[in-house]
This record gives structure tokens, sequence and C-alpha cells, in this order.
């Protein structure tokens, strides 16, 4: 048939052709843009058209009413654009667009639908970055990977392109370690000598998984490290006594969405897998909602605490004065491991302060945290306290204190991975109350598991009301 | 005639398309119901898609452009049929004014209904405009665009609606007054204004939905105006000539009117805001006088008037809180002034009497709450207050502040007791004890219950006087469910101590078999044994010496032997003041056939068989002769000489050294059996004293333990707080009493469990 | 009202006459808002169609006599995206193997008679026709001419490096 005789598509009016348009893939457009200026022009700036293309590609973002909607034109190019740098196979490309590519993922991380199973900004990233290249390039140049890692694997030259590479690993999750080769080194020792180097913790960085600077911006390399050792951990723990099963780090982006969080009932009754626990009874107390609770603080939580046996903290810490900013020596003795139930509440609401962010209020948190091991470990039951804030950076940021008998012991600092109320839950650090430099410290992470509080605070809070000051 | 049609215009002729249109929506307008045919039908829809999508890319080299991505063709046809829609409604409004009141109704039903008729119609006929130009422009976040049916009701709304929605409101108005008057209506005109007001409610922010906002605006809120407005006035002159209980009568029968009307013509919606109005002026109002009469309701016991003021009231936030608090008043005062009744003669009224006062003021006003106040929980509460108070804190509790529980107790005991049996079924004894756990529930000082309780129940048991087993169980079992295993803890022990006992006896029978022949089983007396266990009894061991006599003292030997090889180690006490037995008398003269038998305690089964050896002894030979002590000796001799069957010489001497005594042989009595094991009254006053110090030993005990506890978990506090903790912890047992509470801090800081910190606060020393 | 199996009479825009069951005509919304509209005139006589002629009617009853039995579409369907799927059935994509030219008139047919399922099945695979291709392709496919001067060349290709693989 002679081309140039057929029908053209310049032919439809212009309600047929942004129907026919809008069944095409959004890197089409590109071409057809490229094809004739009616139709160059036809799609640009074609507001309506681009957001049903960007809508059918990705989830629909959450729509504040107060702010203005996506630009949904540029926004669809930027995404494709990242999902072609992501696919190249140029690993100086790729350390290159380290800042383009996690704009990227924050974005469809931040827009994605709340559920795993069905998201489709969470299906693309799986895709995406499941790769072995991908695992070696990107999630794989931070500093970490200065003695861990294979001969591919190695840091990225400049100090934020190290960051940007841990928040990608700590996001996309831990499951990249078990591509490691026989002859990789592990990730476990390097990350025990950075969450175990007392020397790290201080008072600019809150002791926490922060930067250096002051800032209160979060050290994803640290939190990195913190994954690391506590997925390892967790791991082995799996294999031998218990099962954690709630939480997997090794599941690529799982949890990192804000909002991801379902509590378990809920969770059992949608999937359709677990029978709903129809012998629940009825909660007596109704736990706080919206407006009370803005992180979804309210519920039973459990936490994961990993130590270092005191004389090995010691030998590692003290035998020698070596100074910041040299490494210690990667650890291979082997740590403790303790599972806690959290049980906590929303106490109160009070302003942030100035060097917080400003789009919520600090929540103070109180509960109980009761060991998972039989009670020979004193050091488990105990009472909780703690606030939860915005950074001015826009991450969740928790500290907790532990009290024995009416008295303080540990402190921790944390951020939620993922943001408000995903289901990864928090990461971060443990340490003496007082901030002592002689330790203990070392990893901790806790997650939420279900909206359930039931406590009887008579008998646990036998003290009252006082809050504990935790700056 | 209908219209022609002009012809089929140029696609691209947007004036030659809208003069076509116009002559079709005029038709669909005004001439619908004349028909019409499928080719003007097709004609417009096809003007109307032919006219949209004329617009090609080639021969205009690009679509227009005027705000991003591609502009679509419509506009200038919706904006045609705007302002034909205007001038339309313009001329439907200017027609309007020549009606009045139903007239106006009637026409403004009528427009609406050939109106939206026609709007559907359009609807249809413009579908392109709607499926692209009008969802683009949507799409867009334009206001002020609508598909076009809802730009008909919007033009409806803003041309016709907003000038006439007064008077039409002001004529459906004068409709329903007039049915409140009594007149008959045609309703289905206010239904069908409802429904086309419902119909206006469009959502600014988002046409595809509808709001009750139009409506309530400019019906619900006139109609309730004109509700309260009415009600108010006529319940003003009903009130000013008629009773109140007549104007309760007028004013459910309102409220029951305007629900009706909800369903007969109105939008289910006003439902409540309705009753809310009615209820204001019909209740709210003249709530004050309603509570007023309740007295005078409650002194006639008006049932059916004051189940009719509950209802009413009960509309109303917090409208019942008055009744409670008279009521409760009131049933106070009705428990007192029947205490006051029975309790005329003081400290001695009957137990039963006493009871069944308190029942009957509790059972006649349950009956009420539940009739009249639909037993409804803060009534039964304002009636349990009452109760508490009265049964507690009354003319008879006055003196001593125990009487009630006491009292209680011994109405349960004489229920319990043997001489009732006969009387009481038992659906009727269980119905009793139930009656006994009503006003028990009321009691406060449980303690004091559970005191003379156990001590009566011990009695029971030990003298066999019990009427039934089931009955003793059910009214243990009623007692742990109120007031838990504790409080009947040491109930049924006894009562295992008891079957322990019955089954000791026949295995005691058994071992007398085999251990002794028939000759050696002769000797002895026949008797029976209960062993109690030390703790569970309020029994003591006697205060008395006693020499048991001879021919008890092989018996109860033998026993013990077979006991203490049963259960080596144990002890056993035997209390004689509680033990009791038979003895034959074979020493009158005058009974031939069968000889007296005297029922005696062990005591005096002791001096009585004395007189087998001899005829006359004096006191110091039975005192001797026994080792009774005085106390039980001279009240035991006592009824023996009053029963005659000792002489006393000298005549009507005390039992005193000197005196002696001689059987009677000329005994005389009407029975056979003679019951001297008779209690001295006093000992009942006197047993009743020695409770009420027992109770109050104890509550000091549980006072100081309940301190000592408390303390221990908190270590330090508050002088104050520790009062009010303590009574928390012991309200459910009695109500302490502070200076005891204080009393027992002060012993507790003696011995040095607690002490005194600066500021009131008390600390503990472990 | 007609029983459903009843027929009706349609009028190409040449003048046939095409007998239709109802049931069938009604996958058109237009024309089912006719049959609800007048309803005694649509027994009596034919409904002239004067948009579309005789060969694509015919092939537009034949679709939709195959779909007599679908669901309505709903209007959600419309407005969740997430359904937006671009896969075409079996059967529908054996009947739009036409010419060109007929496949456009089909899509014209289904915009001007509102049968939303035929319209999206049109549009699926004139889609369909452009996915992957390079913009010469496309040109080609659709009888488009190239009318950029060289200088804006350049500036769309800068335009829309962003889905270039890299």
């Amino acid at each position: 048939m002679d081309p140039a005789s057929e029908p053209s598509l310049l032919d439809f009016c212009p309600e047929l052709l942004h129907n026919i348009i809008s069944y095409t893939n959004v890197p089409d457009c590109a071409a057809l843009a490229k094809s004739c200026t009616v139709l160059r022009n036809f799609l640009k700036d074609n507001r309506i058209l681009w957001k049903e293309m960007y809508l059918k590609t990705w989830d629909k973002p959450p729509q504040d009413p107060a702010k203005p909607e996506l630009d949904w034109e540029h926004e669809s190019q930027h995404l494709v654009n990242c999902q072609k740098l992501v696919a190249s196979q140029d690993d100086e490309l790729q350390r290159e667009s380290f800042p383009d590519i996690t704009t990227a993922v924050d974005h469809l991380l931040q827009t994605a639908d709340t559920d795993y199973g069905t998201s489709r900004n969470i299906a693309l990233l799986r895709e995406l970055f499941e790769d072995r290249h991908v695992a070696d390039v990107l999630l794989s140049s931070s500093s970490l990977y200065r003695i861990a890692g294979s001969e591919s694997q190695k840091p990225a030259s400049s100090p934020e392109a190290r960051q940007l590479s841990a928040k990608l690993k700590v996001l996309a999750g831990s499951f990249s370690d078990t591509y490691a080769t026989k002859s990789a080194y592990s990730t476990l020792p390097v990350a025990r000598s950075i969450v175990y180097d007392i020397r790290r913790y201080n008072r600019r960085n809150l002791w926490g998984p922060f930067l250096d600077d002051g800032s209160h911006d979060v050290d994803w390399e640290k939190m990195e490290a913190i994954m690391a050792d506590l997925a390892h951990n967790t791991r082995l723990f799996n294999d031998k006594v218990y099962n954690v099963t709630e939480i997997d780090w090794d599941e690529p982006f799982r949890g990192v969405t804000p909002g991801s969080y379902r509590s378990v009932e809920h969770a059992a009754s949608q999937d359709g897998l677990g029978q709903p626990r129809a012998s629940r009874m009825p909660r007596e107390i109704q736990g706080p909602t919206g407006d009370e609770d803005p992180y979804g603080i309210t519920g039973m939580w459990k936490r994961i605490v990993c130590f270092l046996d005191y004389n090995d903290f010691c030998a590692f810490n003290f035998t020698d004065a070596l100074p910041l900013p040299h490494a210690r020596a990667p650890v291979h003795k082997h740590e403790a491991i303790r599972l806690i139930n959290l049980q906590i509440r929303v106490t109160n609401l009070t302003p942030p302060g100035p060097n917080d962010g400003q789009d919520l209020p600090i929540a103070h948190v109180r509960g109980e945290s009761r060991s998972l091991h039989t009670s020979w470990d004193p050091n488990a039951n105990s009472q909780i306290r703690g606030t939860v804030r915005m950074t001015r950076e826009g991450e969740v940021r928790w500290t907790t204190v532990s009290i024995f008998h009416g008295e303080a012991r540990w402190r921790s600092e944390g951020v939620q991975v993922g943001g408000l109320k995903s289901a990864r839950g928090v990461l971060g650090t443990w340490f003496e109350k007082d901030y002592d430099d002689h330790g203990p410290c070392g990893p901790t992470a806790f997650w939420k598991l279900n909206d359930d509080y039931n406590i009887d605070e008579g008998r646990v809070f036998p003290h009252g009301n006082e809050e504990l000051e935790l700056e | 005639m209908p219209t022609a049609m002009p012809p089929m215009p140029n696609k691209d002729d947007a004036h030659g398309t809208w003069l076509y249109l116009q002559a079709g929506v005029e038709k669909i307008m005004v001439e619908l119901q004349e028909g019409m045919d499928m080719k003007t039908y097709m004609g417009l829809y096809t003007a109307i898609h032919n006219f949209c999508t004329a617009q090609k890319a080639v021969s205009t080299g690009g679509f227009s452009h005027n705000r991003g991505g591609a502009h679509l063709l419509g506009e200038e046809l919706y904006n045609h049929l705007i302002s034909y829609l205007q001038n339309h409604l313009a001329e439907v409004h200017t027609r309007s004014k020549s009606h009045v009141d139903e007239a106006l109704l009637t026409f403004y039903i009528k427009e609406w209904a050939r109106y939206t008729t026609a709007g559907q119609y359009n609807n249809h006929l413009f579908r392109y405009l709607n499926r692209h130009w009008v969802k683009r422009e949507m799409d867009e976040g334009k206001k002020n665009i609508y598909d076009i049916y809802t730009l008909h009701l919007v033009r409806w709304k803003e041309d016709m609606f907003m000038a006439t929605h007064n008077s039409v409101m002001s004529s459906v108005l004068k409709l329903v007054e007039k049915q409140r008057n009594g007149e008959t209506i045609e309703q289905s005109q206010i239904r069908s204004i409802v429904q086309s007001f419902v119909s206006l409610g469009l959502d600014e922010s988002d046409s595809s939905k509808t709001t009750l906002d139009v409506y309530k605006e400019h019906f619900e809120k006139p109609f309730l105006e004109a509700t309260s407005e009415y009600y108010k006035n006529e319940s003003k002159s009903f009130v000013a000539v008629n009773s109140v209980v007549e104007y309760m009568k007028k004013a459910e029968q309102r409220l029951d009117e305007e629900k009706e009307r909800v369903g007969l013509y109105l939008l289910a919606d006003i439902m409540n805001p309705l009753m809310k109005a009615c209820e204001e002026v019909l209740i709210t109002a003249h709530a004050d006088t309603l509570i007023e009469e309740f007295q005078v309701l409650l002194d006639n016991d008006r049932q059916a008037d004051m189940a009719r003021m509950y209802r009413l009231l009960s509309r109303i936030p917090s409208g019942l809180d008055p009744l409670r608090q008279k009521f409760e008043t009131h049933v106070r005062k009705e428990g007192l002034a029947a205490i006051d009744k029975v309790a005329a003669d003081g400290d001695t009224v009957e137990p039963k009497i006493y009871v069944e006062a308190l029942l009957d003021v509790h059972t006649q006003y349950k009956d009420l709450v539940n009739k009249a106040f639909n037993g409804e929980s803060e009534f039964v509460r304002s009636l349990d207050n009452a109760c508490r108070e009265f049964v507690n804190r009354n003319k008879v509790c006055k003196s001593v502040t125990t009487r009630s529980p006491e009292l209680l107790a011994r109405y349960t005991d004489t229920l319990l007791k043997k001489s009732s049996a006969k009387m009481s079924e038992e659906d009727d004894m269980e119905k009793m004890l139930g009656h006994v756990m009503t006003v028990f529930r009321y009691i406060e000082d449980k303690d004091v219950f559970q005191k003379f309780y156990w001590k009566m129940l011990a009695k029971r048991l030990v003298s066999g006087t019990s009427a039934s087993d089931d009955a003793e169980t059910s009214m243990i079992t009623k007692l742990k469910d109120a007031c838990g295993f504790e409080y009947t803890n040491k109930l049924q022990r006894m009562f295992q101590d008891m079957q322990i006992s019955k089954d000791l006896n026949s295995s005691y029978k058994d071992w007398l078999s085999t251990t002794f022949d028939a000759e050696d089983q002769k000797g002895a007396v026949e008797a029976s044994y209960q062993i109690l266990g030390t703790g569970f009894w309020p029994l003591n061991p006697p205060t008395t010496t006693l020499a048991p006599p001879q021919a008890l003292i092989k018996t109860y030997e033998r026993f013990q032997t077979f006991y203490l090889q049963k259960h080596s180690g144990r002890k056993l006490t035997w209390l004689w003041q509680y033990c009791k037995g038979e003895i034959k008398a074979n020493f009158t003269k005058s009974q031939v056939k069968t000889p007296y038998t005297f029922q005696v305690s062990t005591y005096q089964m002791a001096i009585l068989l004395l007189f087998n050896d001899q005829e006359t002894l004096s006191y110091e030979e039975i005192e001797a002769g026994t080792k009774i002590g005085k106390e039980t000796l001279d009240p035991s001799i006592g009824v023996c000489v009053k029963a005659r069957v000792l002489k006393v010489n000298p005549e009507g001497a005390k039992p005193e050294p000197g005196t002696t005594y001689t059987v009677n042989h000329g005994f005389k009595n009407k029975k056979v059996k003679v019951n001297l094991n008779i209690v001295i009254k006093p000992e009942q006053k006197a047993e009743a004293d020695e409770t009420n110090r027992q109770i109050e030993e104890d509550r000091k005990l549980l006072i100081q333990s309940a301190l000592v506890r408390i303390m221990k978990s908190r270590k330090t506090m508050q002088h104050t707080m520790l009062m009010t903790e303590t009574i928390n912890q012991l309200s459910s047992r009695f109500q302490p009493k502070v200076p005891d509470i204080k009393k027992c801090i002060d012993v507790l800081i003696e011995k040095e469990y607690l002490e005194r910190l600066a500021d009131g606060t008390l600390g503990y020393l472990a | 009202m007609a029983a459903p199996e009843s027929t009706i009479m349609l009028t190409s825009s040449d003048g046939t006459d095409i007998s239709v069951e109802r049931q069938v005509a009604e996958r058109s919304i237009l024309i089912k808002n006719l049959l609800a509209d007048l309803p005694g005139e649509a027994t009596t006589e034919a409904i002239p169609i004067p948009n579309v002629n005789e060969p694509v009617l015919r092939k537009v009853i034949e679709w939709c006599d195959h779909h007599k039995k679908d669901p309505p579409a709903s209007a959600e369907d419309d407005s969740d995206s997430r359904k937006k799927s671009t896969d075409i059935d079996e059967w529908d994509q054996k009947f739009m193997q036409v010419d060109q030219e007929m496949l456009f008139e089909i899509i014209l047919a289904a915009n001007y008679l509102d049968i939303k399922a035929l319209l999206d099945v049109g549009c699926k695979t004139v889609a369909n026709m452009i996915k992957g291709k390079s913009p010469d392709e496309i040109r080609k496919t659709f009888n488009i001419q190239n009318d950029f001067t060289p200088e804006e060349e350049d500036q769309i290709r800068r335009e829309n490096e962003w889905a270039e693989d890299r």
C-alpha cells in the first residue's frame, strides 16, 4: 500500500487525537513531538494529557489541596530520564547521576501507593534496582566499600555521592548484600566498626545517625552501617532462635513509603492470606488517631537492640587513641541481640523548637518495654519515654529513654526510614543516658506491629505524669 | 402546530448552527407535549457533533492553541444556550407573579416539571458537548461550567428560584399551618416543592455531587422557624387554662404528629432538627412547670403520668436530672418513715419486721423505676443511693451504727432455722434469700453481717437446727457472688467440717464394732461427734473446768483413741459448752409407762448424774463433784431447780455454799421430753456486744494491713492521699472512719513501720 | 416498552436501511437515549444516521453484536487511570485488522454514535501503531510531513533528550 495515501493522524479532531495518544507510553510522546509541528504543539503544555500519561504510568500522588498540582509534563520526563540512567550500563555516568537518581527515587517513594503489593512505583523501583549491575554501582558506593565489597564495588569520589548511595541503599534494603560473591569482603565487620565506634558519637550529631555538622540532617552512611549490621544479625538470629517475620530489610523497598504501615490484623484481613483474628476482643482503649497522633505512634512496636560484649567493646575502642577520621579496624567479634516489645502511646503534643522541622508538632511518648526473652535479662523490662519530631530536612526523628525502676539508663536516637508512618520503622543508635564517652553504644531498630495499646497505666506509671528532660 | 425546523447548518457555521439549535430547543422547552420527530432529534444531535468536530489539524495547520494543549470547540454553543435559558426563565418568572398561595404552588410545580423534563432532553442532545468540551473545561478546573442538565438547574436557581422562593415558601407555610389547625390540605404539593428545592442543591466545588444547602437554607430554616413560633404560642395559651397532666398529653400528641408529618411530605433529613425545635418550645420551655408537678405525682403514685413526664423530659438534654434528684430524696424519706414506724419501741425491733419494712420500700420504688422510668440505669442508681442511705442510717441504727447488718443476719438466721422451714417451701426460701441479698447489697458494713452470719451459722450447724443444706449452700453461693471467695471462705470450711464429721461418725461406728465385742459396747453411751477445725469456727474452748461424769469418760476416750489413730499429731479440744445429751429419769414416782427424758447440757448432765449416788447433795458437794466454775454452775443448777427436777433447801435459797438440793420424786410434766438446756436471756445481748467488739478489733487489723500494703508499694505518701487510698481499698468491706485510720497510723508509727516526714508526708520503713 | 429482542431499523448516510437487534443498537448511547426519549417513533420509523455510511455502519454493528452482552461501561472506568489498560482482546484485535482508512472511519463513527468501548479499541489500535516507533516511522505510517527547519530540528532533539536510552 502506498503510505502517502494513508489517512493522516492529523485528520482527527483534538479530542480523538488526545484519546489516541493517551494510550501510548510516555517515551512515545517524544517521538510524536519530534515528528511534526502540529503534534509538537499539541503535546507541549498539554496539562490534561500529561496528567493522564503520568497517572497511568505511576502511582497517583497524594494531593495536598493547599499545594499546586505536580508539573506532570516535567515530572514524567524527569522520571523517564532517571529510569534510563538507572538502566544504563555506563558506570561513570551513573556515579555522576546520584543527585538526579536519588531525587527521582525519593519522588517515587514519597508519592507511592501505600500498598506494597500493588504500587506501580514500587514495582518499577524493584524492576530497576534488583539488578546486579545497579547493585554494584548505585547501591555500593558509600565509604563502607573502601574495605567491604567486591572488586567492582568502590566508593564514589565525592562525599555527597557516597551519602546518596548510602541513602539509596537504606531505602532499597539490604537485599543486594546477598548478591555478594564469596571473594567479596562482608559489610558486617565494617558496619560494626562504625556502629560501635564511640568516637563517632558526639554532641553535634546528637549521638545519633546524623551528620557531624550540627545540621541534624541524616547521616545516611551511618544509617547504612546500622542497617547492614542489624540485617546481618537478624538473618543469623532467624536461623537460630526466633523468627522475626514482620521486618525484612532484605525485601527491596518494602515499607519505605510514607503511610505504608498497616496494623497486623488489618494486613491479614486484606491480603486474604491470614484469617483476621476473630477472637480478638474489642479494644478497651481506643488509640488516638489523626490529629492527636500525627506520627502514628500509639500501639505495639517491636525493637531490636544489638551490643558487643563489654570487654570486646573496650578492647575495640580504648586500646589506642587513633583519631578520627581514621577508621577503626573491622570487628569480627559476635554481637548479642535482644528482641523487645514496646507498647507506647502519645501523651501530648508541643510546638516544634527552632531547630526542628515546623510541619508537625513534637509528640511526647511513653510506654512499656518488655523483653521477648525470658525474664533473666533485667535490662529489657523498663518504662519508655521519648519524643518524635520532624527534622528541618523533613525526616522523622525519634528519641527514647529507657527507665528502670524510676531511673533513666539508656537513650536512643533514630530516624524513621521512609518517613511518616512508614512500615520499615526506625533505625538508630543507643547509648548511655548521660552521653558517656566510655560507652557502651550500639545499633537499634524498631518498627510498629499493630495499633493495640492496653497497658494498665496505674501499674506501669506509679510515679505520675512527670516528663523527663530529653534534650 | 409544531414549529417547522430551519435547514441543517454547515458544520463550520457557529451562527447558523445555533439558529438551527435554538429552534429545536424552543420546541423542546415549550412544545414537547406535542411530540418530537426522529429527524429533528438526530438533526440536532448531529449538528452539535459536526460543529464540535469541525476542527482539523491538517486543514488549519494546527489546532487553535490558546492555553496549552488543544482548544476544543463548543463554548459558543454553551453560551448561546445560557442566554436562551435566561430569557426563557425571565418570561416564566414574569408569569409567576400573577399567582399567589396555592395557585402559585401549582404554577411553580408545573413549570418546574416541564423545565426539568426539557432539561433531560437537552442533556441528551448536547451529549457530545458534555462528553468533550464540558468535560475538558471541568478537568482544567474551570469554575461555573456544568453538564447541560446541571446547567438547566443552575439557571433555574439563579433566574427563577432566587426571585420566587420567598413567596413559594410562605405559601407552603400557610398550608402547613392550616394542617396543624386541623384542616385537610394537598400534601403532594409540599412534597413536590421539597423535591425541587433539594434538586437545586449543587456542590459548587464538584458539580457531580449534590448538597442540601439550598433546601436547608430556603426550606428547612423557615419551616423550623414557623414551627417554633406556632408551638410557642399554642403551648403558652394551653398551659394557661389546663392542668400540667393535660399539657403533657397535648405535648406528646403534638410531637407524634410532627414526627408523622416528616414521613408524609418532608425530607427524612429534617427529623432531628424538627424534633429538636419542637422539644425546645414544647418541653424545655415548660420543663420547670413539669418538674414542679413531679412531687405531686410521686405523692399520689400516678405511674402513667410519671411515665409520660419521663418520656418528655428524656428528650431534652439533662431534663431528667431534677427528676432523679427528687426521686432519690423521696425514696429516702419514705424509707426513713417506714423504719420510724416499725421502730417505735426502739432497740427491740424484730429482725423480720425491720427487714420487711426495708424491702417494702425498695420493692415499691423498684417497680416504679421499671414501669414509669423505663428501668433506666440512672434512676436505678438514684434508687440505690436512696436505699443505701436509709438502710445504713435510720432510727434503728442511731445508737449502734451496725444494727442493720446485725438485724439482717438475724433475719437470715430465722429464715434458715428449722422452725420456719414448715412455712417456706423451697421456692419461697429462694425468694426470701433473694430479698436478703437485695438488702445485703446496700449494707455498707459487710464485715458486720459476715461476723454475725458466721456465728449464727456455726450455731445452726453445731446444734443441728439448720432447715436445709440446700438453702444454706444457696445463701453462701449468693454471698460469694456478691463479695468474693474470701468473704465466704470460713463459711464453706464449716460446711466441709460438717460433712467430714458425718463420714467420721459412720467410720467410727464400724471401728467400734470391729474393735469391741457387743458386751463391751453395751456399757458405752451412744454419741455423735463433730470435728470442727480450729480457726474456721467462731468457737472458743470452755471457760470453765469440768470433771466429766464417769459414764462419758469411757465413751469419749474411745473416740479420742480412734481419732488420733487416724490423724496422729492432732489435738482434740472438747467444747463441753456446746455439747448436749439426753438422760432418762427413773426416779419419779408417778411415772409408770415411759420415764421422762431430760434434754440437758453436759454441765447439767454432770450435775444430775451425781444424784444417782445420793438423794441429797450440798452446793459444795456438787461443786467438788463436777469442778464446774461458779458462773456456769449456778445457772445450770438454777434451771433444774426452776423445772422442779431438784428441790432446794432452804426453800428459795440462792446457789451458794450451805444450800442443799434433793431429787424431786414428785416431778411432773405434760411432756415426756423436757428441755432443760435453755439459753439464759442476758447471754444474747452480751454475745452481740462481744461480736461488735470483735468486729472493731478486726477492723483495726484490716486498716493496718491496708496501710502497710499501700505504703510498701508507694514508699512515701501524703497523709491525706493515704487516707483516701485506704478508704478506697476497704470500702467494699466497710466504711472506715477517719479517726480510726489516724489511730492506726499512730500505732504503725509506734511499731516503726512508718515514719513522719516533712509536710505531712509519711514514709515506709522496710 | 419494546421487548429486548425486538428489532429496529437504521438508515445509513447513503440511504441503506439496516435492521438491527435493539439490544445491539443500544450499545450506542446516542441510539439508546433516542429510544428512551422517543419511545413511540422508533418502533415505526427507521432512525437516520446521517454521519455514517453503509460499510462502516455494518462494521460497527458487527462489533456491537459481538459485544451486546458486555456490561455497560461505568462512569468510573474513565476516571480511574489504573484501568486504562492498553490490552485489546483477541476478537477485537482481529476485528481491527482493516485498512487504516476503515480504522479511522470506525473511530469517527464510534465517537459520533457514542460507543465508548469501540472508540477505545480503535484508539488503542492506533496507539499501538505509534508505540516504539521513531519520528520518521510515525510520519511514514500516518502520512505526516516533516515541517521542521534544521534549527528547529536541533532544538526539538534537545527538548526530547529525556527519552533517549543512556
